[in-house]
């Protein structure tokens, strides 16, 4: 499948990422490159094959709700890598 | 032209678990003892881990009591388990959301194709769908010194993850609520239902609890076939806006109208006044944008809790494009029927139950029923009462009327109590009709005339009663039992 322009640029707003002109072009390109390479899939009969959310086979798989050991951090670990913080709060620019 | 009000609720309700959603972090950022000294909340970021950070390389786990708790709501609210469910990942960037995507459910939610009386009419529940919250974002303009490291020129917004992870149930309403009432009560009886169950304090100004509504107004078929007969021919028509105020008067469905176009989403409604409010504002506004001829557009609008009135804030050319896909770090979830009706018998009598119990089975007013099946604290000391053979309707009118004593006694102590008062009133009755009888004859002429048709000297013995009893009797009941022995005598 071709992706057109305007999807590509939709993709490319999903993702935050800003293309250029040029940009947009090579990942049109690319991304229906990708696309075409999996199309192949689309050969296998799959009527009767019930869609799989998936594949390790495992189910019911649940922690128990108890406080035990949990992994949590201090304040100070928490914010350790925040490029900036404020009172023990993450600071970012304002969104709203 | 009269428009018809189309209503649906998303409601997001925190679970109450001892840990958060897909991490071993402690999910009580309210703690009690803060509490006390006025409800702090924790400080930020200190029930935080890597999972619910969104730290590369942190998996997530199911914490099982929140999958069990929103299985009861489904069956509280008689929905359909489904028995093969899975999560999902619903991607969006947000400063809150660390990871880029919150863990959802989307094409298998637990819960499916629900329904809930509210005040006799029934509200379909679309799903019951269980999440993890995300963290709180505060929108400030600070001062700068109060600032480490600043990004923009005091214009931030500040983070704090301990909410990130907490376990999220939200409740989907079909768009069958018509007017603000309507939804009002829909969402109160979601909140006492939650209580019931024991998953969540419903508390709204924590946050536990989080309304958004989905509005539209819609031309009723009748009212449209109505015009186009007029179009065609200029013969007359009778109007059906009488017969369809007096259904809306009475929150009837009218026979058929056309679902809208469009809808208007408002979000972030923390109260149930600003849940009524936001709707009365939507119905007005669109009506009207309506009858000037403008086209209404599907949007997300944001409610002015000063002015009361709603805002746009994203519409539809913006609206977001999730791209779900299963959550690859979680297994699914099989539901066996046995573990379903091991929850299901762990649901107690829900409130809309009860009061319709104490109705019909027990003879109680509505409003009397309403009262005491609010919480489920005042039901079961009603029902306590009623079980140490008070009479229904006595032990209705103390919860309603004096809940001052409720609040004092246990209904064992409540029941010696009223037994001890009614003896202690019996034995006041002997003592007067004693003092009664001595007054009677120690006055053989007032009780005279009294015989002979002059009410007036009831009057006289009464004050009799009054000075022997150094007025500590009723002037009615003296004058009640003075009657009683004169009779007699």
């Amino acid at each position: 499948m071709e992706l057109t322009k305007s999807q590509t640029q939709h993709i490319a707003e999903l993702a935050r990422i800003k293309l250029t002109e040029k940009e947009t072009g090579k990942t049109q390109s690319d991304l229906s490159t990708a696309l075409k390479y999996i199309e192949v899939l689309d050969e296998l009969d799959l009527e009767d094959i019930e869609p799989t959310a998936q594949i390790t086979r495992l189910s019911n798989i649940y922690r128990e709700d108890e406080l035990k050991e949990p992994q949590t951090l201090s304040q100070s670990e928490t914010l350790s890598n925040a490029p900036h913080q404020s009172n023990g709060y993450f600071s970012v620019p304002r969104v709203l | 032209m009269p428009y018809y009000p189309v209503i649906g609720l998303e409601i997001h309700i925190q679970l109450k678990t001892q840990t958060k959603m897909f991490c071993g972090c402690s999910a009580e950022i309210w703690p009690p003892a803060a509490k006390a000294l006025g409800g702090k909340a924790a400080a930020p970021n200190t029930h935080t881990c890597p999972t619910c950070l969104g730290l590369p390389g942190a998996l997530p786990t199911i914490n099982k009591r929140a999958v069990e708790q929103v299985i009861r709501m489904g069956l509280a609210l008689n929905c359909t388990i489904n028995q093969n469910s899975y999560f999902e990942r619903k991607n969006y960037f947000y400063p809150d959301l660390p990871k880029g995507y919150q863990i959802s459910q989307h094409r298998k939610p637990l819960c499916v194709n629900g329904q809930l009386p509210v005040n006799g009419q029934i509200v379909g529940i679309t799903d019951v769908h269980l999440e993890e919250d995300t963290g709180k974002s505060i929108h400030e303009k600070l001062q700068p010194t109060t600032y480490n490291l600043q990004p923009t020129n005091g214009e931030h917004t500040l983070l704090d993850f301990n909410k990130s992870g907490i376990p999220l149930m939200e409740v989907v309403s079909e768009p069958d609520i018509h007017s603000a009432e309507q939804a009002v009560a829909y969402c109160k009886l979601i909140q006492q239902i939650v209580r019931f169950l024991g998953i969540s304090d419903g508390d709204m100004e924590k946050g536990q609890m989080r309304c958004e509504v989905n509005v539209s107004v819609a031309r009723l078929a009748s009212d449209i076939a109505t015009q186009q007969d007029s179009n065609s021919a200029t013969q007359p028509h009778s109007c059906t806006a009488t017969q369809l105020h007096s259904k809306l008067r009475q929150n009837l469905p009218p026979t058929t109208y056309h679902l809208p176009p469009y809808r208007v989403e408002i979000k972030n409604l923390n109260s149930f006044r600003f849940v009524q409010k936001a709707i009365e504002y939507e119905i007005q506004r669109q009506t009207e944008a309506l009858e000037n001829g403008e086209h209404l557009i599907q949007e997300t609008r944001g409610f002015d809790e000063e002015k009361e009135i709603t805002f746009s804030q994203r519409s539809k050319e913006q609206a977001h494009d999730y791209r779900y896909f299963p959550e690859p770090d979680l297994p699914p979830m099989k539901l066996s029927d046995k573990e379903i009706e091991r929850l299901r018998a762990q649901i107690p009598e829900l409130p809309h139950e009860a009061k319709r119990r104490l109705v019909d089975k027990l003879g109680l007013k509505p409003s009397q029923a309403e009262i005491i099946s609010r919480e489920q604290s005042t039901l079961s000391y009603f029902d306590q009462l009623v079980k140490l053979n008070l009479l229904t309707d006595k032990a209705a009118n103390l919860i309603v009327n004096q809940p001052e004593l409720i609040e004092q006694y246990s209904p064992q102590e409540l029941v010696n109590y009223l037994e001890k008062q009614a003896v202690e009133q019996i034995g006041d009755e002997n003592a007067l009709m004693q003092i009664a009888r001595k007054i009677i004859e120690a006055n053989p002429k007032p009780v005279k005339d009294y015989k002979s048709g002059k009410e007036t000297a009831l009057q006289f013995l009464v004050g009799q009663m009054m000075r022997e009893t150094k007025g500590k009797a009723e002037p009615q009941k003296a004058a009640d039992i003075l009657k009683v022995v004169l009779k007699r005598n």
